[in-house]
């Protein structure tokens, strides 16, 4: 397949015998498609030239000759000539000069045509981000699963001029990243001797950013994947360098103490673009501000997510979206037909851009399972009273019901006990498992000073006694109608004889409170491997979009400030209307365009001699 | 680090003389005593803060001032910043009222709770 090279395409400044204009369709002025092609993109000592129809074909050798060119052949496109320059002569001074000729309708330099360059990677045809042919996305669990053909970053004619971003570190501020992942392993940062696993942990606090929830790894891939490996899938750039900061646990959250350390982890250690596919909501964080602006600081561009919950970020703020530094980007999540993602938080002052983000596939960290216990059978029940926990299934408002544990049993009209210690547990097989959460949902109503505790032993048993780990410690609670869902690293208790456990500790005082429900437990696991794809969706999926563009821009034009690299991104977007009034810039992010697209250049004033 | 049982999630038992509200509100009527909302997403760590100290200033002065809670620990994090875990947690309005009892404590803020846009964590 043949593609145009773009004639807007840019790469340096042309000389300074022309004055020189933005180049984007905002621009106020017209201004020649040419002006900012680069020399390399066209073919030197060359242009084509149209004269106007009322010219005769003397006055065009005429005008020819008196530059000093030649005729090199009449092309076959009506009216016109591909001209050869004069030895001394360049083809920017050529073209002015043709330009400023009353006998000329249109000149141009005489392009390089380059072949658009499609990686070989073995499920490339699902990402469709990247190529929109309307194809169905396999595994794809966000409606719609196909799209409209086009509707896509357009990359490809990019990746004719640029596949290596590996220049440029990009910091994942993330759960981390599987740097043993087939896809990924070339493609991470070398962090010499300190850090040897490729970036640091701020969880564990130690220097092994392995991922242990999936999240970060499918982030990392979508920006920097190895491209035509023939494996798996490509990223935005197909050589990269990935920095992985771990700050979300297994649960998938993290803390402002982890996230500010690692964005000023990133800045000091060389990152020149950040992603974090991360949101937190209310409050303005002045410490995650403050390692923003120490990124701004140190030119470093910041791209985040602008968040899921199908809300206004300019009436309820979500930060780091929220955040006005002007190194930081807010991405929106598009479906395959570039509507908004039913998910996607929007802002016409907070967010700035949209970028594909359903049923994205990406690397994985490993192979997810999961454990669902419909808490019938199996369990061991104790207490030192009478009653206690049991099972049961209780009523749903919408129709229905749910099975769950319940203590008292008469919940949810009678009340538990006083002076209780009313426990429960089951043994699970977690043996081989990388990682585990516990996730469920409960009813939670207990006094302030009784205690609703969950916890593990990994050597089988009662979780409350000695050796057990308490993973939560709930007290002075009443969410009763209302389920609240939980979950739990509990990775500590990987073995063949997990004890999982809740307990409903009580004392003296009346009166009590309804107690406990607590419904869907299930165990979710993770188990790493190098060759796991999955798609996804997300907010978090459209930011590394954006990022990976951000890391392509800076390689390509390593002179690009955070400022120069921002502007490429916005102005050279493509308008979506679904994005019209949603975004500072009511537009998706076009690859080939913020490539093409110029900045214009500050203090700087040049005219033609 | 663990944020507990926390988010809104879309069951509601069912009951009778209640009217279930929002999925992420308390019903008015509820009679338990004590409520505590932890139906919408909770957004800081019990009883972990970032305190920022004054340039120069010990960091004994983040025990003076708030040790009364007891100080679980401290972690330093660099540029005059560290992150404390209390015993006792009087929440954020108490402990920025405090601070300005001691020149040498900048700023305290509590330790937000941020987590992954994959639509795989919104229940």
């Amino acid at each position: 397949m043949k593609t145009l090279l773009h004639s807007n395409f840019i790469v340096a400044l042309v000389g300074a015998a022309l004055t020189l204009y933005p180049l984007v369709s905002a621009a106020p002025f017209a201004r020649p498609d040419w002006a900012g092609a680069a020399p390399s993109q066209y073919v030197p000592g060359e242009v084509l030239v149209k004269f106007k129809p009322s010219v005769i074909a003397q006055e065009r050798t005429a005008s020819i000759a008196a530059l000093g060119h030649t005729v090199l052949a009449q092309l076959e496109q009506p009216g016109w000539t591909q001209v050869k320059l004069a030895a001394d002569q360049s083809v920017t001074e050529a073209l002015v000069a043709y330009q400023n000729d009353p006998n000329v309708d249109t000149v141009q330099p005489n392009y390089i045509y380059h072949a658009a360059a499609v990686p070989n990677d073995t499920q490339y045809g699902q990402l469709w981000a990247f190529k929109n042919t309307g194809q169905a996305v396999t595994s794809g669990t966000y409606a719609p699963t196909s799209g409209t053909p086009g509707d896509d970053m357009n990359i490809e004619p990019a990746w004719s001029h640029i596949t290596d971003c590996s220049g440029v570190v990009v910091a994942v501020v993330d759960s981390g990243v599987n740097y043993n992942q087939e896809d990924l392993a070339a493609n991470m940062w070398n962090g010499g001797p300190s850090f040897p696993n490729h970036g640091h942990d701020y969880v564990d606090n130690d220097n092994d950013p392995m991922d242990l929830n999936g999240h970060g790894t499918h982030v990392a891939g979508i920006i920097g994947a190895a491209g035509s490996n023939a494996k798996g899938t490509t990223g935005v750039c197909w050589h990269a360098s990935i920095m992985a900061l771990r700050v979300l646990d297994v649960t998938a959250s993290g803390t402002t103490a982890n996230v500010s350390q690692a964005v000023n982890f990133a800045v000091s250690h060389g990152a020149k673009v950040i992603n974090m596919s991360i949101g937190g909501l209310g409050t303005f964080d002045q410490i995650f501000s403050d390692s923003i602006t120490n990124a701004q600081t140190n030119d470093v561009v910041v791209v985040v997510a602008a968040g899921n919950e199908a809300t206004n970020n300019d009436v309820s703020a979500s930060y780091p979206c929220n955040f006005t530094q002007p190194n930081l980007v807010c991405v929106a999540a598009l479906d395959q037909n570039y509507a908004l993602a039913s998910f996607s938080n929007w802002g016409a002052i907070s967010v700035d851009v949209g970028a594909p983000g359903t049923n994205i596939l990406s690397s994985w960290a490993g192979a997810s399972a999961s454990i669902p216990d419909p808490l019938t059978t199996g369990w061991t029940f104790t207490t030192t009273t009478t009653g206690g926990w049991t099972s049961g299934s209780i009523p749903l408002s919408g129709g229905g019901s749910v099975q769950a544990l319940l203590d008292p049993a008469s919940f949810a009209s009678g009340q538990y006990g006083s002076n209780t210690d009313d426990r429960v547990r089951k043994v699970f097989n977690l043996a081989g498992v990388s990682a585990a959460m516990l996730q469920g949902s409960a009813v939670i109503n207990v006094v302030n000073g009784d205690h609703f505790r969950t916890g593990y032993s990994s050597a089988g048993g009662d979780p409350f006694a000695a050796g057990g780990t308490i993973v939560d410690d709930t007290t002075g609670v009443a969410t009763y109608p209302k389920f609240v869902a939980g979950a739990f690293d509990i990775s500590g208790c990987i073995s063949m004889t997990c004890s999982i456990g809740f307990q409903l500790q009580s004392g003296a005082t009346t009166p009590k409170d309804r107690g406990l429900a607590i419904a869907r437990f299930s165990i979710q696991t993770l188990t790493l491997n190098a060759t796991t794809y999955q798609p996804e969706s997300g907010t978090s999926m459209a930011s590394p979009e954006v990022a990976g563009l951000a890391a392509m821009l800076r390689a390509y034009n390593p002179q690009y400030t955070y400022a120069d690299t921002v502007n490429a991104i916005k102005n050279g977007g493509r308008s979506v209307a679904a994005l019209a009034g949603k975004t500072t810039t009511g537009k998706a992010i076009n690859v080939m365009s913020s490539l093409a697209y110029i900045n214009p250049p500050v203090g700087l004033s040049a005219t033609v001699q | 680090m663990q944020f507990a049982w926390r988010r809104c999630f879309g069951l509601v038992v069912a009951t009778v003389g209640l009217v279930a509200g929002s999925a992420c509100s308390q019903t008015p009527s509820d009679p338990a005593p004590k409520p505590m909302d932890l139906s919408s997403r909770q957004t800081r760590v019990p009883g972990e803060y970032l305190v920022t100290l004054a340039a120069g200033a010990d960091a004994k002065a983040i025990a003076e001032l708030y040790g009364r809670y007891g100080i679980k620990g401290t972690q330093d994090l660099g540029r005059n910043l560290f992150l404390v875990r209390l015993t006792e947690d009087p929440g954020p309005a108490k402990l920025e009222e405090l601070r300005g009892q001691n020149a040498q404590i900048k700023s305290i803020q509590p330790n937000f709770v941020y987590r992954a846009s994959g639509r795989g964590n919104i229940q």
